[in-house]
């Protein structure tokens, strides 16, 4: 019930900040868009072109959303609150960052295989670069909130937020676009796979314990 | 069982190159309501924040015998583009408590918050807002208030009834520390001088 409630409201800050959290997806599109009718001769030749510009596309469009996930709470003073409950804290970043993958993970994880089989995508090729946007999108999302909160004490999202997360990024990139261009190339893709799960299983584990203390500690500064 | 609260022990301060407190040691017992007084700048709200645990004191123990800690800073502690009730809702959610409509609404009726109980923060006076933060201390049912500046924006009534709401509060085996300005001290409450040495 809990958890609901948690995610009931965190659902609504992102509905009632209107435009603001929906411009990650439309910079998604535009991006992707602007790839897409500029290299579409390349891509209809390859679609291994739009698979991977469709995942770098998603790495900075997290970068881009990831910059608010605590700023807000963080300025009016409910991160200062919430962290003081330490036995709600976990529960607490836990909804807020299945609130976040809620309205940037999925529709990112729905509108890449849209837009591969409108250039032109097999549909099996589409369907497995979906599957990989699904293990790969919650794992970003658990990646960058821990830098954004070793960072919303200093006030300093931005570029700061950009350098030190997409390092971070670059092992389950490799394995997501590896997946895909494997499936294209009828070749074996098990073991990378099986690496996407194990970061998404990795992140998902660990990353939400360690939220708590790292936002008590950017109260400190 | 202990009637302690918070004990802080020995505790040093000093951001840069100003020492705010060295040695600083208070214990902080049911019933007991503590008014941390001094000029701007001297380090009550540093202190207010030691004691809840979002600040590190250069060295010294801090020790809370109750969890959760009611706190109201400088920020009010409410999201901005959620209602007052959906604020108070989150309070009680966070305190693994079912809300109660019949006492939040007598609440906001006590605070005169009741016709505003649908209406955004954003959309509040600032005082308004911090009477709501003081609705949201009762919803939370905590044992100890760390409260910094709590009559500010407030009016003459409204400074009053916190006043008695700290009293009642202490009165019931809470406990309170205030940071204040406020030219009258609280009714019964240690004064604790702080100065820049």
């Amino acid at each position: 019930m809990r958890f609901w409630a948690l995610y009931r409201r965190e659902l609504l800050i992102e509905f009632r900040s209107g435009v603001e959290s929906f411009i990650p997806i439309i910079f998604f599109l535009l991006v992707v868009g602007t790839f897409t009718f500029t290299l579409r001769s390349f891509i209809a030749d390859d679609t291994r072109v739009l698979v991977s510009v469709i995942w770098i596309t998603t790495l900075f469009t997290s970068v881009l959303s990831l910059d608010k996930l605590f700023k807000r709470d963080h300025e009016d003073g409910t991160l200062a609150v919430a962290v003081l409950h330490s036995n709600a804290i976990t529960a607490t970043v836990v909804t807020k960052l299945v609130a976040h993958w809620s309205v940037t993970g999925i529709p990112i994880t729905f509108l890449g295989p849209v837009v591969g089989l409108i250039s032109g995508m097999q549909f099996d090729h589409a369907l497995m670069l979906g599957l990989t946007l699904l293990i790969g999108t919650p794992t970003i999302t658990m990646l960058g909130a821990l830098v954004t909160a070793l960072l919303v004490g200093l006030g300093r999202g931005g570029e700061l937020l950009t350098v030190l997360i997409l390092p971070l990024y670059i092992p389950i990139l490799l394995f997501g676009i590896s997946v895909c261009h494997l499936h294209i190339e009828s070749a074996s893709y098990t073991s990378e796979l099986l690496w996407c799960f194990a970061l998404l299983t990795g992140s998902t584990t660990a990353i939400p314990l360690a939220l708590g203390p790292v936002l008590k500690m950017s109260q400190d500064s | 069982m202990s009637s302690t609260h918070l004990t802080v022990k020995n505790l040093r301060c000093r951001p840069g190159s100003q020492e705010l407190f060295d040695g600083l040691s208070i214990s902080v017992s049911a019933g007991e309501t503590i008014e941390l007084r001094g000029p701007n700048g001297c380090g009550k709200s540093t202190l207010l924040r030691i004691m809840a645990g979002l600040q590190q004191p250069d060295s010294g123990d801090t020790i809370r015998y109750v969890d959760p800690i009611g706190y109201i800073g400088h920020k009010f502690g409410l999201a901005s583009i959620l209602t007052v009730q959906e604020n108070l809702r989150w309070t009680s959610t966070l305190n693994r408590a079912k809300f109660d409509t019949s006492h939040a609404r007598e609440l906001l009726e006590k605070f005169e918050l009741r016709t505003a109980s649908n209406k955004l923060i954003q959309e509040l006076s600032t005082g308004q807002r911090r009477r709501c933060s003081f609705v949201c201390l009762l919803i939370g049912k905590y044992k100890l208030w760390l409260m910094d500046e709590p009559f500010a924006s407030l009016d003459r009534q409204g400074e009053d009834l916190v006043r008695e709401l700290i009293q009642e509060h202490c009165g019931n085996g809470g406990s309170a520390v205030i940071a204040s300005h406020s030219a009258s001290p609280l009714a019964q409450a240690l004064q604790v001088e702080l100065g820049i040495s």
